[in-house]
């Protein structure tokens, strides 16, 4: 059973990892990976000290996020601005018009659509689909089966419980701030993969992992086959 | 006391409910799309000569575009025609109607389900439902959905009002077995619900004071449901289901298929049962996403608003503590959960069996669960706090947030809307239809139908007398009705004829030409020397539709009479 479980886990957590090579090369990820390996070595920092390190240890990926920052939301924004023109116009009430299209609006609209987005389960199992996202690679990141088991391992919780809530909830808040989140977004693999491990290991069902196995080996070939 | 605030306040959300419904109904959007110009002719023919369009008397569903129509919608416009005329606010009305009919089975039900018989939590859901521009949408426009969902909550309240005083049972069966034809996805979620809900309570509906009234409910039901069941086979039947489902691979590959592969795992990665049940669990789950519900909305312009998704933004925070109160915290009554759980599961699963992306008009009946939820987790927060100020002052707050999204509401419904989506609403034939009545009546038109069909909207607007249009047309035999899916899609409506336009040889005859933009462009108006009659645009002032009137002299005179189709003088 616990082999079983092992390849389960394995099979899970390399599918983001081997899809973004093969989208973007070696050297990309090579690059992009020290997101998630510096939230790794947080978690370890954290498991070690005291839990109230987490803050100290969530400072590492932190700070590889804020200095990776070339195009935020709040870049200047062209058509977003001729929208706002050409929507105030339909209004007869100008107090209308600015209580829904403001230059306020373009900031909050697009830091939504990234919170959002980074919130959508389809995003992280069905690679967006079927509602891809425009400007994205729309990487399959977890086969679609391990969903319940994420689900179930964020249901049942275990101690690191608040490491995993609080490293996804800070990286989502910080990745919204990016015009584009693409590829930053691999540090989100630490905290589900974590989930994800802890459902395996509190599923006791040869079946379902059998399942997993089966249904996610057509998602690794489709990996490396154009 | 308590009862006359309760009482006001249901009042005051009804109203609410009605100004959300009623304003401008059928004047926004102005447009009248194809089907919903379909539903109200075939009920005008109905009503004049009992038969539908192609002349079947008193279909079970009705051809239409060979979209067969579920019939319950038509026949509820038939009365309305007749007191109201037809008009694009006649077609909407039921949807009005039976949207706010819906309100006090939502809000009894929920009473029904809470032992503690507290009106606040019903009343928060009513009022979420109010203001949902999902609900708000459907309740204006003419879908048959929200007649179905009406139904379908009353046939829930009576029957679990029946687990009490049994006889209620039988209208619950009766109520069921009306909805089932009244929307396509009613055809799965009723018998699936009905299945959960008899599995659940089986224990009461057998007990000696129930096993009648079950009896006569099923036999009642079934009898209501003799005509739908003696079509539920046919290919007209079926149509629906087998033209949009994603396991109909005839028709399309299923999603994430590798055209071209030829490596040897293709038939691995390419294999229809994977993919097919991916894509079925990626469809359903984004019925959940947070992202589908609160920020892209639909993606269909005819079933969401510019500038609003389904649901509101600030409703995110309650539908996460929602199901966690659901789940988890042990407080939400049994009942309660277990209709909310089981219309949650079942309401997505006949839209996720289409390729539609979150197809809001399939799974509305999701929008009472959902909305639950919410409700739920304002109840659970507000309940957590025991200052009478801090209580107040989230109520305020509330209402601040309530009246926000009602301007929201107006915004993208009444001027947004108007602006952006009269394309996709058809604006436009009925000022075709007023044109075409101030035209010489002498000359026959032209109205081309490449792009669009715009036959029924013609007819709509019209009024054109359904008995001569049911003898100039013929589509299918009248026995093949259900199982000929042949089409006809060149149509005459006395005068008129919509079919292409075919430019080498109606130039050449005296006529009306009507098209959009594209069928007809200024040089084809130049170089065939015709007459611009009229020309309409679109509130954002694009060209919608050209009526131009033939010169066939005039083209002779310039081609010297060198066409064959040149008549002298």
């Amino acid at each position: 059973m616990n082999k079983l479980k092992n390849i389960t886990i394995l099979l899970c957590v390399s599918i983001w990892p081997l899809s973004f090579i093969v989208k973007n090369g070696l050297l990309e990820f090579l690059r992009y990976s020290l997101l998630p390996v510096a939230l790794a070595i947080a978690f370890v920092v954290y498991k070690k000290s005291s839990p109230k390190a987490i803050i100290i240890a969530l400072a590492i990926p932190l700070f590889i996020l804020t200095s990776s920052y070339k195009n935020t939301i709040f870049n200047f924004d062209y058509q977003a601005q001729q929208k706002i023109l050409r929507d105030t116009k339909l209004y007869k009430n100008i107090f209308l018009a600015r209580l829904f299209h403001n230059k306020a609006r373009i900031v909050i609209d697009k830091l939504n659509d990234n919170f959002f987005a980074m919130t959508d389960p389809n995003n992280y199992f069905f690679g967006f689909a079927p509602r891809q996202l425009v400007g994205n690679q729309n990487l399959v990141k977890f086969p679609f089966l391990a969903l319940p088991f994420v689900l179930y391992g964020i249901w049942k919780g275990d101690k690191n419980k608040k490491f995993i809530l609080i490293s996804f909830a800070v990286s989502i808040f910080f990745l919204s701030l990016f015009s584009n989140f693409d590829k930053f977004d691999l540090i989100l693999w630490f905290p589900i993969s974590l989930s994800f491990v802890n459902g395996v290991k509190r599923t006791n069902s040869k079946v379902l992992n059998i399942l997993f196995i089966i249904f996610s080996i057509p998602e690794i070939l489709s990996i490396f086959i154009k | 006391m308590k009862k006359i605030l309760t009482f006001t306040s249901f009042i005051l959300i009804i109203l609410v409910a009605i100004l959300t419904r009623f304003y401008k109904l059928g004047e926004a959007p102005t447009g009248l799309y194809l089907d919903e110009a379909a539903q109200g002719y075939n009920a005008y023919s109905i009503l004049k000569t009992g038969k539908d369009e192609f002349g079947k008397t008193l279909p079970i569903v009705f051809r239409s575009f060979t979209d067969f129509k579920t019939p319950v919608y038509i026949y509820l416009i038939v009365p309305l025609i007749q007191i109201f005329d037809l008009t694009k606010f006649t077609v909407r009305l039921p949807s009005a109607v039976f949207s706010i009919l819906t309100f006090p089975f939502v809000y009894l039900l929920l009473k029904k389900l809470i032992p503690d018989k507290s009106p606040t939590l019903p009343l928060l859901v009513c009022l979420f439902l109010a203001i949902s521009p999902w609900h708000v949408l459907f309740g204006r426009t003419n879908f048959e959905t929200n007649v179905a969902i009406f139904f379908f909550v009353a046939g829930t309240y009576f029957f679990y009002k029946g687990l009490e005083k049994p006889l209620f049972l039988i209208i619950s069966g009766i109520l069921f077995a009306i909805a089932i034809p009244s929307y396509h996805s009613q055809r799965i979620i009723t018998p699936l619900i009905l299945a959960v809900l008899f599995i659940k309570y089986k224990n009461i509906l057998f007990s000696k004071p129930h096993i009648k009234p079950l009896i006569t409910s099923i036999v009642l039901g079934l009898l209501i449901s003799l005509p739908t069941l003696s079509v539920a086979t046919t290919p007209g039947f079926l149509m629906r289901a087998s033209g949009l489902n994603i396991f109909s691979h005839l028709r399309q590959k299923p999603a994430g298929y590798k055209e071209n592969c030829k490596s040897i795992f293709c038939p691995i990665i390419n294999n229809s049962i994977y993919l097919s049940t991916k894509e079925f669990a990626g469809l359903y789950i984004s019925y959940f996403s947070p992202r589908s519900m609160f920020i892209l909305g639909d993606s269909g312009p005819r079933s969401s608003y510019p500038s609003l998704s389904t649901f509101y933004i600030w409703q995110f925070p309650f539908y996460i503590y929602g199901i966690y109160t659901l789940l988890k915290s042990g407080k939400t009554p049994k009942d309660l959960k277990f209709f909310v759980l089981s219309m949650l599961l079942v309401s997505p699963v006949p839209a996720a069996l289409t390729r539609d992306p979150y197809s809001t008009i399939r799974s509305e009946p999701l929008v009472i669960p959902q909305i639950i939820i919410f409700a739920l987790g304002f109840y659970e927060l507000i309940n957590k706090f025991k200052s009478k100020i801090v209580i107040t002052s989230i109520w305020a707050t509330l209402l601040v947030v309530v009246m926000y999204s009602l301007t929201k509401l107006y915004s993208s419904v009444i001027i947004l809307n108007e602006h952006y989506r009269a394309t996709e609403w058809n604006y436009g034939w009925e000022e075709v239809s007023k044109t075409i009545q101030l035209q010489d009546r002498n000359l026959p038109t032209i109205v081309d139908n490449s792009r669009s069909e715009p036959y029924s909207q013609l007819l709509f607007f019209l009024k054109f007398d359904p008995e001569t249009y049911q003898k100039e047309n013929f589509e299918v035999p009248i026995k093949e009705y259900y199982t000929n899916m042949d089409r006809n899609k060149n149509k005459k409506i006395g005068n008129i004829t919509t079919r292409p336009i075919i430019w080498n040889k109606d130039i050449y005859e005296k006529q009306y030409l009507i098209g959009d933009g594209l069928s007809i462009s200024q040089n084809q108006i130049n170089e065939h020397q015709l007459e611009l009659v009229r020309l309409i645009t679109y509130p954002d002032w694009s060209i919608a539709f050209k009526i131009v009137k033939t010169n066939p002299e005039a083209k002779c005179i310039w081609e010297n009479y060198q066409n064959p189709l040149c008549k002298p003088n």
